[in-house]
Formats: structure tokens, C-alpha cells, sequence
């Protein structure tokens, strides 16, 4: 397990390079003349060189790469070209909001959706079960900032409840930072909600189906202790994976989300250094929305070996 | 009435009532030029947020377009971005698939973990790298979705080739001296052909989202085209004072990506017996 855990990293961390050579190159390949930026629009060809030549970027890309690289290691992300400030606080503020947004999502994905499934299959074929097919096609089906879009009309500018976007100020107490959350959290909840309910409602179908849930309604067990304790254990391991899978999910639903309510996360900001050619803001932001990603899902396999005794990674599985 | 057609015909109710959608989205976008009421670029500048009405059937935009006939003209849009991804993803991942599945041993292995990288990242990004670059249009956006999608393809075609491989007639069509190239087309694809359809139908899905998410940011479909994730996005900022014009695109893409979902989800009830009688 322990050298499965190594491998995977070491695994990550060369994902983490070849992005890095990706994004330096695609960066590299980008109109944006970095020198122009900074210098403005008013700055003369001569002075542009100048600081092309103070900055390196004359270099060969390799010197260029590795210079980038070291500094990337030391926590020195460089300075924003449009904000004029350093990277590296932005992105902590963004990401720390981002993050907030996303575990609020995946609290209530993590706690509503196995309960639908579970509603949904033990009535199998019932009302509910039907209801919960409905939603959840219609959870799928729905992009997200559409959907977004449709709860701002309604609950933000129709009946003004709750605030259309941006997130509350530092000080602004528990009650406002959560009313911003709701709307996101929402958005965001949607598909994946659709997507865990279905996948646990066919696992528990499953479970429901094998010999020792019928061995223990044969022993004259509740029904309730039943589904519970006995099958519900068991159905719920495949959807442990799916949901710390569909972490990975939420980062490209993220970016949409986080733009459509205008909230100041990494996913915006991402988009903003995209838009604005900000070249170390995106080179930045892009790397650690990669990082989180490839450790979720790190995360992801690793809980499915520590609560599945079944499975043991690192011997061999042919 | 999809219901009793269902039981009389014995075909998945999904899989009439997503026809019945998909047939009627294609429909539309065959005769769109035909049937718009005006063209979809034409602005009507006294007209500018008008409601919906007998007139304009959806309202207009901000500059007086006939919301309706870009609806109508943006159904080809997606279609095209859907279907060109996906075949796409196929050309690309179908025969990495099958040649892996078929020769195993070191080429599998190789292709299989170059693919696993490329499947760790953050499909979203990458698109963006991709479409950042250079000037973005409709192909291109269609080109970076079907190469992003191609690993999965791949990864499926193989699973079903390495199950087929230990079957009877691949093992009569060695014994027979076949060469390599006729047992991969002729005895192995059309046996992956139902479960890529399947695959296929998903694939549409996803570009067709993920295109719009792109152009809905601003890095796909240009304006002025009639996409719908870019009339989302136009809308966007209209939505209090009219919301029509948010909202008529996006119902339109809902329905079509449900219609699609439930045809490809019909087409696996009726193509993988395993699942018959279970729902």
C-alpha cells in the first residue's frame, strides 16, 4: 500500500512537469509580447527589447524553462502583468475560496445523494424511484452555468432572496458568506447529485439482489436493520470512489460556475488571466488547478483501497 | 403514447421518446435556413428586447435579432460540434484500441499508460490550453473535444477487443491464416461496433456540454454565430430585464442533450441483453 502510494505520487508529480512543460510552451506560443504589456501601450519598440533583455526573455526557452521552474519551486509564482501584484497571495485567496465553494458542494453530494439512491432503490419502480430518474436526467443534461443563469432569475432577481454573485466581504459575518454560497453550491451540487443517486440506487439494486441480504430477511430481521446495516454498507463502496472522483468533476465545473455567479475563486481567475493574457497568472493558476486535481484523485484511489478489503494495491492484480 | 408504442413495439421507452427528439433536432437543423423566420443575423434595431410574441416567437436580443431563428440556426452548430468531435475521438481512439487490444504484450502497455497521463488531467484545461493558442472557431473547438475524448474511446475499444480475442471465430480466422488487418476489420470491429455506439451516443453528450461551457467563457464559437453558449452567454447579462434570451437557448440545449441521453441510454437497453429486464 505504502509503495503503491509512492508510485502514484511519483506518478503525480510527473504529471505536474509535463503540464508544466505544456503550459510554459503554450504560453510561449500566446501573441502576448510581455514586455509590451507591462510597459503599455505608449512604450516604443527600443525600451520594449530593453526590458525583454532585463527580464530573460531573450533567453533560450530552456534557460527560460528552468529559471521559471526554480522559481515556481521556491513559492515564487511571479507577478501578475494586468494586477501589478504577486501571484502567488492571489492565488491563495482564490483557491481558499474555491475551495470553500467545492467542499460545501461535496458536503451535500456526499450526504443527499447516497440517500436518494438508497430511497430510490428500495422503492424501486415506485414514484420516487421515478421522480429520481427524472432528476437526475435532467441533472445531467442541464449545463451548469445554464442552470446557474435559471436560479439567479429565480431566487436572486425574481424573488430576492438571495444575492446574484460574488462572494461576502472578510467581515461580513457567517449569515452573508453563506447566503453568496447557497446559489453556487447549488449549481454546482446538480449534476453530480444526479450522478452519485443513480450510481448508488444500481449498487444497491445489486446488494438488495445477493444471497446475504436474502439470508438476513430469511433470519427475520427488520427491514430497516436490513437495508442499513447490511446492504447499504456494502452498495455504498462503489460510490465512495465516484464521489472522490467527481472532485476532479467539480474543478471543470468550477471554472463555469465560478463565472457565472461572478465568485472570486481560482476558476474566475483562471479565466480572467485567460482573457487578459496574463501570462504568469495563468501559468500559475493552471498548475495548481492540476495539482489539486491529480491529488483528488490520488485521494480518491487510495480511499477505495483503505475502505474496500478486496482490493490491495501494489500486489499483483492480473 | 411512447409508452404503449414501447409495449407494442417491445423497444426501451427511452429509446423511442429520445428518437422521437434527436429525429425532430434533425430535422430542424437540415431546414433551418428554411424555416427561420428571418436570418439569424439580421438586426431589427427598433425592435431591440422585444418579448416574445407572434412575431418574433422568442423575443430578440440586445441588437434586435430574432432570437428563434438563431435558435433554429444554432441547432446545426452544436450538431456539427457534437458529431465532428466524436468522430474525431473515434478515428483516433478505435484503431489505438483495437491495435493495442489486438498485439498486447509491450505496444498495449505503451499505449495504454501514454494514454492514462493523458487522462490525469483536467480535461477543461487542457481544451483551454489548446484553444488559447491560436484563434478560436467552431472546428477547432470540435478538434480539441474529440482529442480529448479519444483516450476513453480507446480505452473501451481495448477492453472489448482483449474479451473478443479468446473467442472461437478470431482463433478459426488465425487458424485460417487471416491476415492481421482482416481479423481487426472484419471479424473484430463490427463486434465493438454496438458498445461504441453506445460510447458514441455519450461522447455527443459531453462535447456538445463542454463545447458550449467553452464558448459560454468566451474561448469557442464567435460571435455574431448563433451558438447557443454564446446566446447563453450574451444573455447572460439580460437576464433580469429579458430573460428570454438566456433562457430560450438554453431550454433548446437541454432538451436536445436529454433527447440524446435517453437515445443512447435506449440503445444499451437494446443492444447489451445483460441489462434487458432490468429497469
Amino acid at each position: 500500500m505504502a509503495l503503491y502510494a509512492l508510485q502514484r505520487l511519483g506518478a503525480v508529480v510527473l504529471i505536474l512537469v509535463i503540464m508544466s512543460v505544456l503550459v510554459f510552451l503554450a504560453t510561449h506560443a500566446l501573441p502576448a509580447n510581455t514586455a509590451a504589456l507591462i510597459l503599455g501601450q505608449y512604450s516604443t519598440p527600443e525600451t520594449q527589447v530593453a526590458l525583454a533583455h532585463k527580464l530573460g526573455l531573450d533567453l533560450p526557452l530552456t534557460v527560460q524553462y528552468a529559471r521559471w521552474a526554480l522559481a515556481m519551486l521556491h513559492g515564487d509564482f511571479g507577478q501578475s502583468l494586468v494586477m501589478e501584484r504577486p501571484v502567488a497571495p492571489m492565488l491563495f485567496d482564490a483557491l481558499s475560496r474555491s475551495a470553500v465553494l467545492s467542499l460545501a458542494a461535496m458536503v451535500v453530494v456526499a450526504t443527499l445523494g447516497p440517500a436518494l439512491g438508497v430511497i430510490a432503490a428500495v422503492r424501486r419502480g415506485g414514484w420516487p424511484d421515478h421522480l429520481a430518474a427524472v432528476f437526475a436526467y435532467v441533472g445531467i443534461s442541464v449545463p451548469e452555468f445554464f442552470w446557474g443563469l435559471v436560479l439567479i432569475l429565480a431566487f436572486a432577481s425574481t424573488l430576492r432572496w438571495l444575492p446574484a454573485s460574488g462572494a461576502a466581504e472578510p467581515g461580513a459575518g457567517l449569515g452573508a458568506t453563506i447566503a453568496h454560497l447557497i446559489l453556487p453550491v447549488i449549481t454546482l451540487t446538480f449534476a453530480l447529485l444526479a450522478h452519485v443517486s443513480r450510481l448508488t440506487r444500481s449498487s444497491m439494486l445489486e446488494v438488495l439482489d445477493s444471497m446475504y441480504v436474502k439470508a438476513a430477511r430469511a433470519r427475520g430481521l427488520p427491514e430497516r436493520r436490513v437495508i442499513l446495516r447490511h446492504a447499504l454498507r456494502n452498495a455504498l463502496l462503489p460510490t465512495i470512489t465516484v464521489l472522490a472522483q467527481d472532485f476532479g468533476f467539480l474543478i471543470g465545473g468550477i471554472v463555469a460556475v465560478e463565472t457565472v455567479f461572478a465568485y472570486p475563486g481560482l476558476g474566475r481567475l483562471l479565466i480572467f488571466s485567460l482573457q487578459r493574457q496574463d501570462l504568469p497568472l495563468m501559468q500559475a493558476a493552471i498548475l495548481v488547478l492540476t495539482a489539486v486535481y491529480c491529488l483528488a484523485n490520488l485521494a480518491a484511489d487510495l480511499l477505495y483501497g483503505v475502505v474496500n478489503p478486496r482490493i490491495r494495491y501494489g500486489a499483483s492484480v492480473e | 403514447m411512447a409508452l404503449r408504442l414501447s409495449r407494442a413495439s417491445g423497444a426501451p421507452p427511452a429509446l423511442l421518446i429520445g428518437g422521437a427528439i434527436v429525429a425532430l433536432l434533425l430535422l430542424i437543423a437540415a431546414s433551418a435556413q428554411l424555416i427561420a423566420p428571418f436570418p439569424y443575423d439580421q438586426m431589427h434595431v427598433r425592435a431591440r428586447f422585444a418579448p416574445p410574441s407572434l412575431h418574433y416567437l422568442a423575443g430578440t436580443d440586445e441588437y434586435g435579432r430574432d432570437v428563434f431563428s438563431r435558435l433554429l440556426i444554432g441547432s446545426q452548430l452544436s450538431l456539427v460540434l457534437g458529431v465532428v468531435a466524436t468522430l474525431v475521438s473515434l478515428g483516433l481512439g478505435v484503431p489505438l484500441g483495437l491495435f493495442a487490444g489486438y498485439r498486447r504484450g509491450f505496444a498495449d502497455e505503451a499505449i495504454m499508460r501514454a494514454l492514462d497521463v493523458m487522462m490525469s488531467f483536467p480535461p477543461i484545461l487542457l481544451v483551454l490550453l489548446i484553444l488559447v493558442v491560436s484563434p478560436p472557431s467552431l472546428l477547432k473547438t470540435a478538434l480539441a473535444i474529440g482529442v480529448l475524448f479519444a483516450p476513453p474511446i480507446a480505452r473501451v475499444t481495448r477492453s472489448v477487443t482483449l474479451d473478443l480475442m479468446g473467442e472461437g471465430f478470431i482463433e478459426a480466422a488465425r487458424a485460417r491464416g487471416e491476415h492481421a488487418l482482416y481479423i481487426l476489420l472484419r471479424e473484430l470491429l463490427p463486434n465493438i461496433w454496438p458498445v461504441l455506439m453506445v460510447e458514441a451516443s455519450l461522447r455527443v453528450v459531453f462535447a456538445i456540454l463542454l463545447g458550449a461551457v467553452l464558448s459560454f467563457l468566451g474561448f469557442g464559437v464567435q460571435p455574431p454565430a448563433a451558438d447557443w453558449g454564446l446566446m447563453i452567454s450574451n444573455g447572460r447579462a439580460f437576464v433580469t430585464i429579458a430573460p428570454w434570451i438566456a433562457m430560450a437557448p438554453g431550454i433548446a440545449m437541454s432538451l436536445s442533450v436529454i433527447g440524446i441521453s435517453l437515445l443512447g441510454d435506449g440503445l444499451r437497453d437494446l443492444l447489451d441483453p445483460r441489462l434487458r429486464g432490468q429497469r
